[in-house]
């Protein structure tokens, strides 16, 4: 087995569940996937079924009721608050339906506050924020703040936001959900042509099957469980 | 009617109030405090003098004029004398004084029976002379130590009828009296249990000899027409005087309303300050509902509901904290009660104010104001809430830029408040009304401004140091100036209350500072020595012992005159030498040391508006005389007022030449002087001498304790700016909770997170701290030159304390982090996932 072909995210009987009012709701049962270094892949779903959830655990902003998740040989799930909040700054990427830019910062710094945090010197960090921002054609928006900016152009500072420290995995969630199909379309093409430069790995939640078909890989989750399903599937 | 819909908009905002229960608390709190404040000044100050009136009354009860004399008092013959040589019968000799047993105070009242018969006078506390025409009164004089007192205040002192006690005439600690016993042997019923506590009431004889004033009274006390005025003017000897008991009484009474209406002014300020609260959290509760409204709009839901849900909601947390807030101020104010008791100028006697005076108007009144406030706090947001497009109330971005818009106009109105208050302060009310306004002109005139000042001080400080600052700290002023319509609230609530702290601490500390001047230019020497003995042998003694460089006499004692009664201070030193002047020109000070007028003290001369250049008639030895008002000298004594003149005029118009004191100033060539002159008074019966110094430390306590109060006062405007700025806090940083959520998972950690907000909130702190500085300036500006000034006459040097500055500064930083604490571990904490999860 190459390194490339290694599994590189591994879920293991992940289970979680809610508590409303006392009453436990059950959100995911006994997951499990594997995804290797490079992929993309899609998780189709339906409002509720858990998508979200996974990221979630995933990126190690929530924790599984059981079960296990390891990135790159890294059990997260046996790492405390801490060390996972050190490990997604490093290695994780989030790219959401909403944007959820930081209003009271610009566009380039919204990019930037990320290699801050990875504490890459101001000098290096202001070139790479300049390219990529050229990259995604933004360069004219740097001193914007989100909300003089339209949703596409919000959408491409997210995604730059999400690139700039070059993670080894990129969680998306939506992130065509808010925007026109043409916008959508322009951003997903952006969006893979970059993480296919920088080797990155992708999960990417949708509904919509023309954005799951982008990618390499599809898996649905219903009922809290997954299934894997080839790209001429019908949803 | 109900309109269609309000069962579940009013549903919707109780769910609001449940599911945010930290704002309606913090809410409802902020009002409960602001009404207990005023509730509890209100009612301390209302028992306070209440307790005064009835003290006075009491002793004095209905009569017009009394026969007073020097300290000694009146020779008793002088009573006999008047009944049968002018034949005024309406006259009833007086004496009253302290007495302790078991260590407490009570006030012996001496009278004679057949005396009060013909005054009819209404004694505090009983029916129309009932205390006189009760036959106990007659069974109970049976032994020369008997006492009678009414039941309830014999009840509260623990005192049976048959009591033998051991009472001490004086009081204080170091009181050397022997103690007497004395017999309570009977027990009257009053009409006014309050007005009775803490008297004793006995025979004159009895009062006589149990207070060691045998051959004296206090005073006669008499009921005349205007005939018999003049009659008795003309007929006393030389040494006695014929007071108004009106007029006796005002001054004491004018400076005690002063001293409350200044508490009053501050539990105001405070309520004020729990105005700004709760309008902060009305509009704060709008914000953050204002998408629901919005929506509600949408759906057909008129102006005229939204404007009724919003202050019906107001009008249910106005009631109910309101009710709360009478409940622990009525709490409050008993334990006030001896802060404000300590504050009122001390009375010949104990003034007894153990009982808590309940008064349902002060409650009704507290309700009435937090209710009031409450729902006219809530009526700007209301309206706001009704006039927005429905479309406009779910865009933030929107209603954000609307407030901008309106900041000009909010500056303009701001800056026209201060100008109008400005005028305001220039013109003379003759009474405090005016002052009063202006400072709340003033206050809210410098809220309007603060979100302004803020904007500006901001937009400099990002531009210019935001190359050098990190991210996170240049998102904390960005975040305080993005959500300024929460945040500038915040800020003006706590300036206002930072500013009552510096504004009164400086106006205490320029004051004190003051009266350190004043007693170190008062009492100027090292050693003071008083008692009965003062004489020239002692004086020529004293003169032979090394060190000491002069010697001065002081002869005090107690003057009527046309401005009341008064003490008259008499020196044999020169008038610049002996006093802290205030006014007074060269040659007026040259006529003053060859005798040939008075000074006046400050507080006297303001009460009865007496510029120097008039007369002022004293009742000397030799008749009454007018003498010219020379100048006017600084005096911070708690008495009516104080007359000087030089010994030269003493000497002319008043026999007795008793020295009072006699003031050593030392030429610091003898270390041991102090116990040369206590080794030569050995020799000398009751004289006594104190170091300087203690009279001054003794002084300065009484001070402190004076403004005990204001400390308890300035410290729950704080609290009560605390939980102003943790509410706002608390909206503000809940309603960003998506923003920390998508920090927490590009990698911030919590620590980082809370550094985040505490930036924030300590930069909110330092702009309430250094606003507060100009406010606190302004306000003690009023304080001193308009409201203390016109309360009781003192004029005050203004000194601008450092440490105050300092203590603001820190006060405003800590309330403001304290504030940060919860709401930024609570931001902190809250699981990423959720917060980002679409609401």
């Amino acid at each position: 087995m190459t390194t490339e072909q290694r599994t590189f995210i591994r879920l293991e009987h992940l289970t979680r569940s809610y508590d409303d009012a006392g009453a436990k709701y059950p959100v995911l049962s006994d997951v499990s996937l594997n995804i290797q270094r490079g992929e993309t892949v899609a998780l189709l779903g339906r409002s509720g079924s858990g998508k979200s959830t996974l990221l979630n655990l995933i990126s190690g902003i929530d924790m599984p009721d059981a079960g296990k998740v390891s990135v790159d040989g890294l059990e997260l799930t046996a790492l405390d608050e801490n060390r996972r909040t050190l490990f997604r700054r490093e290695h994780i990427g989030f790219i959401y339906q909403f944007f959820n830019l930081i209003p009271s910062l610009t566009a380039r710094e919204n990019i930037e506050f990320t290699l801050e945090l990875n504490g890459v010197p101001a000098a290096q960090s202001s070139v790479r924020v300049k390219n990529l921002m050229a990259e995604l054609d933004i360069a004219d928006k740097a001193g914007r703040y989100p909300a003089q900016l339209s949703g596409g152009e919000q959408q491409r500072v997210a995604i730059a936001r999400a690139l700039i420290h070059k993670p080894k995995i990129v969680l998306a969630d939506e992130p065509t959900g808010n925007l026109d199909a043409r916008t959508g379309q322009s951003i997903l093409l952006t969006l893979h042509k970059m993480l296919k430069a920088q080797n990155s790995t992708l999960l990417l939640v949708t509904h919509s099957l023309e954005v799951a078909n982008s990618t390499q890989r599809i898996v649905t989750l219903e009922d809290g469980r997954l299934e894997e399903r080839s790209s001429d599937f019908a949803w | 009617m109900t309109s269609p819909g309000n069962r579940l908009l009013r549903l919707s905002t109780w769910r609001y109030a449940r599911q945010h229960p930290w704002q309606s608390w913090l809410s409802f709190l902020g009002i409960v405090l602001g009404v207990m404040m005023v509730v509890a000044i209100d009612l301390a100050n209302n028992s306070a003098n209440n307790a005064f009136a009835l003290a006075v009354e009491s002793v004095n009860g209905s009569i017009t004029h009394q026969i007073v004399g020097t300290d000694d008092g009146v020779p008793e013959d002088i009573y006999t004398r008047l009944r049968t040589e002018l034949g005024i019968r309406r006259s009833a000799p007086t004496i009253s004084g302290t007495l302790t047993i078991n260590n407490s105070e009570f006030t012996l009242l001496g009278q004679d029976v057949i005396s009060e018969l013909s005054l009819q006078r209404q004694r505090a506390g009983f029916a129309t002379s009932g205390l006189i025409l009760n036959p106990d009164f007659f069974s109970a004089m049976r032994s020369e130590n008997a006492v009678l007192m009414s039941q309830s205040a014999a009840q509260d002192a623990g005192f049976s009828i048959g009591s033998i006690l051991q009472a001490t005439p004086g009081s204080g600690p170091n009181n050397r009296q022997p103690a007497r016993s004395i017999e309570l042997t009977a027990t009257l019923p009053s009409s006014d249990p309050i007005a009775t506590e803490g008297i004793l009431y006995t025979d004159i004889a009895v009062a006589q000899t149990i207070l060691n004033k045998a051959g004296y009274l206090d005073s006669i006390d008499l009921i005349l027409t205007d005939d018999q005025v003049a009659q008795i003017q003309n007929w006393l000897p030389a040494g006695l005087s014929l007071a108004d008991a009106r007029i006796r009484n005002s001054s004491l009474t004018q400076m005690t309303s002063a001293f409350h209406i200044n508490l009053l002014a501050m539990s105001l300020l405070s309520l004020l300050v729990a105005a700004l609260l709760i309008y902060n959290t009305v509009t704060l509760s709008v914000l953050r509902r204002e998408r629901s409204l919005g929506i509600f709009r949408a759906q057909g839901v008129t102006r005229k509901q939204i404007y009724q849900l919003v202050l019906g909601e107001a009008a249910l947390y106005g009631a109910l904290a309101s009710a709360l807030g009478v409940i622990l101020g009525y709490l409050l104010g008993k334990g006030l009660l001896d802060l404000v008791t300590a504050a009122i100028p001390d009375l010949n006697y104990r003034l007894n104010v153990t009982r808590f005076l309940f008064e349902p108007s002060s409650l009704v009144l507290g309700f009435l104001l937090g209710l009031g406030i409450t729902m006219l706090s809530a009526a700007v947001p209301a309206w706001r809430a009704t006039q927005a497009l429905p479309i406009t109330l779910q865009q933030r971005a929107a209603h954000d830029y609307e407030w901008r818009h309106y900041l000009p106009v909010l500056s303009y109105t701001g800056l026209a408040m201060l100008l109008l208050s400005f005028i305001l302060l220039q013109i003379d009310w003759g009474n405090l009304v005016g002052g009063f306004v202006a400072l709340t002109l003033m206050i809210f005139g410098f809220c309007f401004i603060v979100p302004a000042l803020m904007s500006l001080s901001l937009k400099f400080l990002m531009r210019v140091l935001s190359p050098g600052l990190k991210l996170p700290a240049r998102m904390a002023l960005r975040n305080i100036y993005n959500g300024l319509n929460r945040t500038g609230l915040a800020v003006a609530a706590l300036t206002v209350a930072i500013s009552v702290t510096v504004g009164v601490g400086v106006m205490v500390d320029s004051f004190r500072n003051t009266v350190i001047i004043w007693l170190e230019q008062s009492f100027d020497g090292d050693l003071e020595i008083t008692g009965a003995n003062l004489d020239d042998n002692l004086r020529r003694q004293l003169n032979q012992l090394p060190g000491i460089s002069r010697i001065s006499s002081t002869t005090s004692t107690s003057v009527e005159s046309s401005a009341g009664q008064a003490r008259l201070n008499v020196s044999d030193l020169d008038g610049q030498q002996a006093y802290y002047m205030k006014q007074v020109t060269q040659a007026d000070l040259a006529r003053f040391n060859n005798g040939e007028g008075v000074f006046l003290s400050e507080p006297l001369a303001w009460l009865q508006n007496i510029e120097p250049g008039s007369d002022i008639t004293l009742y000397t030895d030799r008749g009454a005389q007018d003498f010219p008002v020379l100048g006017i000298f600084y005096d911070y004594t708690p008495s009516q007022g104080m007359i000087a003149v030089h010994q030269e005029l003493y000497r002319q118009w008043w026999q007795d030449q008793n020295i009072s004191r006699l003031t050593l100033l030392s030429d610091d060539s003898n270390p041991e002087l102090t116990a040369d002159v206590e080794q030569l008074l050995e020799r000398f019966e009751q004289v006594s001498v104190f170091p300087n110094q203690q009279i001054r430390e003794i002084t300065l306590t009484i001070f402190d304790r004076t403004f005990a109060i204001t400390y308890v006062l300035r410290i729950l405007a704080i609290v009560i700016a605390f939980i102003g700025v943790l509410s706002a806090l608390m909206a503000l940083l809940l309603e960003r909770g998506r923003e920390f959520a998508t920090l927490r998972a590009t990698g911030m950690t919590p620590s980082q997170i809370i550094h985040l907000i505490l930036a924030q909130t300590a930069v909110m702190g330092l702009f309430a701290g250094i606003l507060a500085l100009p406010l606190g300036l302004l306000m003690s500006d009023v304080l001193i030159d308009v409201i203390n000034k016109r309360s009781f006459g003192w004029s005050m040097q203004h000194f601008l304390p450092w440490s105050v500055f300092i203590d603001a500064m820190l006060l405003a930083i800590l309330a403001a982090l304290l504030a940060g604490i919860y709401p930024a571990y609570k931001s902190a904490t809250i699981s990423p996932a959720l917060a980002l999860r679409e609401e």
